[in-house]
């Protein structure tokens, strides 16, 4: 009987399913640490090497790793899970623009070298934020990426007004600033040059020469490298990850971005999360990320390789704008460039 | 005493009066036919006793008890629906057994049912299985199985052609004596009634219009609607001219017709049944009319004529030897006894008269 | 009956507080069910749309005309009327003719070209939007192909990251809608009118506009009335085809509340307004679409089927309308069969540097138990979770649904209809908004639920009972009550006689909508991502990550995963159909 047959497929696969999805829950035994971060930490950067490496150095301890999202978006989530009082977080690694907002919610924890020692070692102009909140672990710069073989010299964009020609329509990919902490410095950064009453105007002109605005780095990056447009917003250091993208410094300038990490008020773990904080700022793993996030480590005695020296680009005029600006306005901004992309008007 | 027994049953569907002050007494294993039109509400009736109505006003009593608020799997009545209402991921066997789950050990058991009704053999066919006189076997049978006090059966022969039908209602009456259940049985079809019945029940618009013997209702209509209902009849309009201690003159159009003695005065209107196999061509009888033949229909065991006269259309059960020809004119009549005058028919002005069909 | 044997008095009496008793349990089961869904509906969606109408604590209409006097916000709202109109009318244009083919042409294939039109019924939109973007993506099969065949260096599609490019996915999705209910129109209509205007002197093209176009138009209405509030409420579709720069009101909800964009969003009052203008506008179109369905249908009594011709026949094979009938049935079923079966490549396919290979490694990878950062779950988990949520929900969805047909069905009193139209509210409501209501409603005590799997599953059985109840009330109403009735008077309590005859009878159309929902959950997407407590994926939600991240393969595998289940869900269903109709 068919009837009677499918009720047991139905319900045999229902306990199986019940048992099987929860067995997985009692995996664990000891603590656990769980780190919302960004996607592109986990498939390009270093989190199977800092799981591996930190749960060997801390026996029972498991590292779990939450990237289900851009930089954004998984801060958003926080703030989403923190206010109802229920995160399972207790790390955070996200952009240093995003700090403003952390604050306002009291997301982190402050913190000082006491709590984390390799923080010494942490040069001071990297030290953005006076609480530490959210401490350095690397840095660059945003700048536009080009891809070698789609694209001559000369036929370059220099400036940001370049950028606007019609030669260039649906030619680059952007990151969606609401989601994306890389979309979010380059919106930043059209401030910067438009300032706030012009911004709005250049990215008017900007969108017909935009291929799409995809949600995180990590989605527009892979677009980029599977030839959809010759351009995407990026770092400048991405030649030591492959010579054919090449950095693109309009109007010479990169725009300063620095990632750091911070420790969830509500953290069950606090000890484990300065040991996980410190561990990431030591040399070993510091000295991994040019290879993984190809990005400059933040710790000062970490060595980079040599080829990474000399292919990571340092823009000979690196411009940011002053936090408190971008804690005031930020919104403001975004909520307009949200609306114009959607609207076109 | 009165084994079942309806007092002044009301029972409205929102604005529509399904059953008006219905009062019926049936004796322990009496068979009542209970006939009407469609839509009378003898379903309904039958949906109270079941109990799968509740009636608004009036009670109903079994043995001498009340059984009102008794919810229907707790009366014992057998209800055997029209269209049978058999259950179709069944088997014979199981549809027949299902009633017996709730009264274990009572009853005749599955077998002797269906032997009972003619089914052995056939227990494990489904209900699609089977004929439509196989199904009607197979409802009969459940409905016995659990051994209910009465037995209700709605419409149970209407589904299926006209020899089965004769043959089945002789079955389910001798049935019916074998195990001298108390019955009620409802039909549209008069002839049925008549047939099967002990008595018989004539429902008009959600009421009781006639209770009586096949006989009584037949000879003896209460009232002009059972006359008219129950078989065919001449239903005239007449006035009572005189009255002698034995009878009545009637005048009939400009016919005189001597009529059996009953209550009506002088000088009023009634309403007269003459049935038509009470008619006889020739002048054999005591009232004589002249007519001519219009009509004629052969139903090959008997014979209707149709006669005009200047007053009125008669019907005619002729004898098969006859063979009146249209367009004759014959001489025809009956004897005061086979005219019927209506009870309470008797009124002042006159009616508009018609013959019935 | 056995005369031997004086019958014994009738049954202990009286019990008229037994028999109110009874009915009591049905209304009290019905009752119960209500609370429930008031609860878990009303009261969450009453709340999220008073947010709407006031400030600070009073009435207000200043967020509803915030928003409707805010250019971006008509933008929005106008963007999301706009495409919704033009999907239906592509999948008008897709659909019309395929119907009008099924209707008076034979072919091989017919039958399950009409049995595929169920597909937007149980076909995740996930998997659709993938499908799209894989069969006319700028790198995808067909723009490889067009530009092998013409020497292009640039793909020649440009239909991802558009307008067109949703309006075609949209069409795709739900020209079958059109198809099944048109094509049941007019399979149904009686060919005698039509030869009478023949008679009459009416020309083939006056005939279809006098007589068939009239007849089946309400069908067609009713039909375009719901592929336009499906393609309204459309939420993946429009976020993965579409990217970043198209908003309806469903997505504008959605990227509100999880990028937290505005700090007045932070109270989510326009949040809130926009939601209840949603509402309102997605019920006037139900509320439509249920009255077009009820009211305008021609209740024609066929007395002759409808005459078919072989498509394909020797003496009519060089006839040049029968070309192009076939090619636009070819045509069909690539635009139908071509995303599903680009995934289906996809999900065996790997890219390499050298071009590319055959590869089992999405499948291991689905299968696999390993914890994978970027869902936030196990591949493997989120497997058996849309497995396990999908069948409590249908079952909690089986639940109320029985109990409410039941209430629909066999209530002789007037709340039936009230009854009815309270259970339609919640299938005009779109599973964003209902997420958005949950999000607001049980985030505080005493009702925290947000963050655990039960609100997952709570969600869930909320969007698909609808469909539930609307599966099993003609069912239920078309079955014979004096069934029931034989059984009570041979002795079978109401409840037995429920569970003996009417249930067991009812069986087929029962499992059919378990597995109906069942496939729904399996779907599900909006809400789930918006309501998904940390560490908890479903197959939608893993598709979806790994899709917005720009990799294939393993979603491929995934959506496989899905459309199989559906598909064995689909084929479960048509069987259950059939047992219904032939199996007595």
């Amino acid at each position: 009987m068919l009837r009677r047959a499918t009720l047991w497929v139905l319900l045999i696969g229902w306990v199986l399913a019940l048992s099987g999805s929860f067995s997985f829950a009692q995996a664990g035994e000891g603590s656990k640490l769980v780190v919302y971060v960004y996607q592109s930490f986990v498939d390009y950067g270093p989190a199977k090497f800092v799981k591996t490496e930190f749960e060997k150095r801390f026996s029972g301890v498991e590292v779990e790793f939450v990237a289900t999202g851009p930089s954004r978006a998984m801060l958003a989530r926080l703030v989403t899970e923190f206010q109802a009082g229920r995160t399972p977080a207790d790390l955070f690694l996200g952009e240093i623009n995003d700090v403003p907002k952390a604050k306002k919610f009291g997301l982190f924890v402050p913190l000082s070298a006491a709590d984390v020692p390799n923080l010494r070692d942490v040069p001071q102009e990297l030290l953005f934020d006076p609480e530490k909140t959210l401490i350095p672990y690397e840095h660059g710069y945003i700048t536009l990426v080009y891809d070698s073989e789609k694209l001559k010299p000369e036929e370059l964009p220099k400036t940001f007004a370049d950028l606007l020609k019609p030669q260039y329509q649906k030619k680059l990919i952007v990151q969606d600033a609401r989601t994306s902490s890389v979309g979010y410095a380059f919106l930043l950064w059209t401030v910067y040059n438009y300032g706030s009453l012009g911004y709005l105007d250049y990215w008017r002109q900007l969108l017909p020469n935009i291929l799409t605005i995809q949600p995180g780095w990590s989605a527009a990056y892979r677009l980029f490298r599977q030839g959809e447009a010759p351009m995407v917003v990026s770092f400048s250091t991405d030649a030591y990850f492959n010579a054919r993208y090449k950095p693109l410094l309009l109007n010479g300038q990169g725009y300063r971005t620095i990632y750091g990490a911070g420790i969830v008020r509500t953290t069950d773990n606090p000890r484990l999360s300065r040991e996980f904080l410190n561990f990431l700022l030591s040399p070993e793993v510091q000295e991994k990320l040019p290879d993984t996030e190809v990005m400059f480590p933040a710790n000062s005695k970490a060595r980079v390789p040599e080829k990474f020296a000399q292919l990571a680009v340092v823009p000979p005029n690196p411009v940011m704008l002053p936090l408190e600006m971008v804690a005031e306005q930020g919104d403001r901004w975004l909520e307009e460039w949200a609306k114009l992309i959607v609207t076109g008007r | 005493m009165n084994y079942l027994e309806l007092r002044e049953i009301v029972k409205r569907f929102g604005a529509v009066l399904a059953l008006d002050r219905v009062s019926l007494e049936i004796a322990k294993g009496e068979l009542v036919a209970l006939v009407g039109p469609s839509g009378c509400g003898k379903t309904t009736l039958l949906r109270l006793i079941a109990g799968l109505e509740t009636p608004d006003a009036g009670d109903i009593l079994l043995a001498g008890q009340s059984v009102l608020g008794v919810p229907p799997e707790q009366r014992r009545v057998g209800l055997v629906f029209q269209n049978y209402a058999l259950f179709p991921h069944m088997t014979v066997w199981q549809n027949v057994a299902y009633g017996l789950k709730f009264r274990r050990g009572e009853g005749l058991g599955v077998s002797a049912l269906l032997e009972l009704v003619g089914l052995t053999g056939l227990e494990d066919r489904k209900p699609a299985e089977l004929s439509a006189g196989q199904q009607q076997r197979v409802a009969l049978a459940r409905a016995l199985a659990p051994n209910p006090h009465i037995l209700l059966l709605d419409e149970p022969l209407s589904a299926l052609d006209a020899q089965l039908r004769q043959r089945l209602r002789t079955e389910i009456k001798r049935i019916q004596r074998t195990l001298k259940i108390t019955t009620i049985y409802v039909t549209h079809d008069q002839e049925e009634a008549l047939a099967i019945a002990d008595r018989v029940a004539v429902m008009q618009t959600a009421r009781l219009e006639h209770v009586g013997t096949p006989w009584e209702v037949y000879q003896h209509p209460k009232t002009e609607f059972v006359a008219r209902f129950i078989g065919r009849g001449n239903l005239v309009t007449a006035r009572v001219v005189s009255e002698d201690p034995q009878r009545l003159l009637l005048k009939i159009g400009n016919a005189s017709v001597w009529a059996k003695r009953t209550t009506p005065l002088a000088h009023t209107t009634v309403r007269a049944l003459i049935r038509p196999e009470r008619i006889r061509f020739g002048s054999s009888t005591e009232n004589k009319l002249c007519g001519r033949i219009v009509g004629r229909e052969f139903t090959g065991d008997r014979l209707w004529v149709h006669l005009q006269t200047e007053s009125h259309l008669w019907v005619v059960q002729a004898d098969l030897s006859h063979n009146p020809q249209e367009g004759t004119e014959v001489e025809f009549g009956f004897n005061s006894e086979d005219v019927y005058v209506l009870p309470d028919s008797a009124t002042a002005e006159p009616a508009l008269d018609q013959p019935t069909s | 009956m056995n005369s031997a044997t004086p019958h014994p008095p009738p049954v202990p009496l009286p019990s008229r507080e037994r028999v109110a008793a009874g009915r009591g349990r049905v209304w009290g089961l019905v009752a119960i069910a209500l609370l429930f869904l008031i609860l878990f509906f009303y009261w969450p969606v009453a709340r999220l749309l008073a947010e709407g109408l006031t400030h600070n604590g009073k009435f207000s209409l200043d967020f509803i005309v915030q928003i409707l006097t805010d250019a971006y916000f008509q933008h929005v709202i106008g963007f999301t009327f706009y495409q919704a109109l033009w999907s239906t009318l592509a999948s008008i244009a897709l659909g019309l003719p395929l119907a009008y083919i099924l209707t008076h042409y034979d072919f091989p294939g017919k039958r399950w070209l009409r049995a595929f039109t169920i597909v937007p019924f149980v076909l995740p939109s996930i998997t659709v939007a993938l499908g799209f973007a894989l069969l006319v993506g700028r790198r995808g099969y067909l723009n490889q192909l067009l530009m092998g065949l013409l020497g292009l260096n640039e793909p020649p599609l440009a239909l991802m990251y558009s307008l067109e490019g949703i309006i075609l996915a949209h069409a795709f999705y739900n020209a079958p809608i059109i198809v099944r209910t048109v094509h049941a129109a007019w399979e149904k209509l009686d060919p005698r009118y039509e030869e009478s205007a023949r008679v009459l002197g009416a020309g083939r093209l006056a005939v279809f506009k006098d007589i068939t176009l009239p007849m089946i138009f309400p069908s067609l209405l009713s039909g375009a009335a719901l592929v336009f509030i499906f393609c309204f409420l459309s939420f993946p579709i429009v976020l993965t085809i579409g990217g970043g720069r198209f908003s309806t009101i469903e997505v504008e909800i959605y990227t509100r509340v999880i990028t937290l964009l505005d700090p007045q969003l932070l109270n989510y009052k326009l949040g809130a307004a926009l939601a209840l203008l949603g509402l309102v506008i997605s019920l006037g179109m139900t509320y439509l679409y249920l009255r077009l369905q009820g009211s305008l249908t021609y209740s024609t009594e066929l007395l002759r089927p409808r005459p078919t011709e072989p498509l394909f026949a020797k003496e009519s094979l060089w006839r040049p309308s029968r070309w192009l009938i076939g090619g636009y049935l070819f045509l069909c079923a690539l635009i139908f069969l071509g995303p599903m079966l680009a995934v289906l490549f996809d999900s065996f396919w790997e890219e390499t540097a050298t071009g590319g290979g055959w590869t089992l490694r999405w499948y291991s990878y689905i299968f696999a138990p390993d914890y994978d950062a970027l869902l936030g779950d196990a591949p493997l988990r989120a497997v058996l979770n849309s497995l396990w949520v999908g069948l409590t929900a249908a079952l909690l969805a089986l639940v109320l649904g029985l109990i409410f047909a039941y209430g629909i069905a066999r209530a002789r009193w007037r709340g039936r209809r009230a009854l009815d139209t309270l259970l339609m509210a919640p299938l005009a409501t779109s599973s964003v908004i209902l997420a958005f209501a949950f999000l607001r409603a049980f985030s505080t005590p005493p009702l925290m639920l947000v963050g655990s799997t039960l609100v997952v599953v709570l969600v869930h059985a909320m969007i698909v009972f609808p469909f539930v109840v609307r599966v099993l009330v003609p069912l239920m109403e078309g079955f014979d009550q004096r069934l029931s009735e034989a059984a009570r008077t041979l002795g079978a309590s109401a409840f037995r006689a429920l569970r003996e005859i009417e249930l067991p009878l009812l069986a087929p159309g029962v499992l059919a909508g378990v597995v109906f929902a069942f496939a729904l959950s399996l779907g599900e997407m909006s809400a789930t991502l918006m309501l998904a407590p940390p560490g908890f994926a479903t197959m939608p939600i893993s598709v979806y990550r790994l899709v917005s991240q720009q990799t294939w393969g393993a979603p491929s595998a995934m959506s496989v995963l899905m459309i199989f289940s559906s598909f064995l869900a689909f084929w479960l269903l048509e069987r259950a159909g059939e047992r219904t109709l032939k199996g007595f």
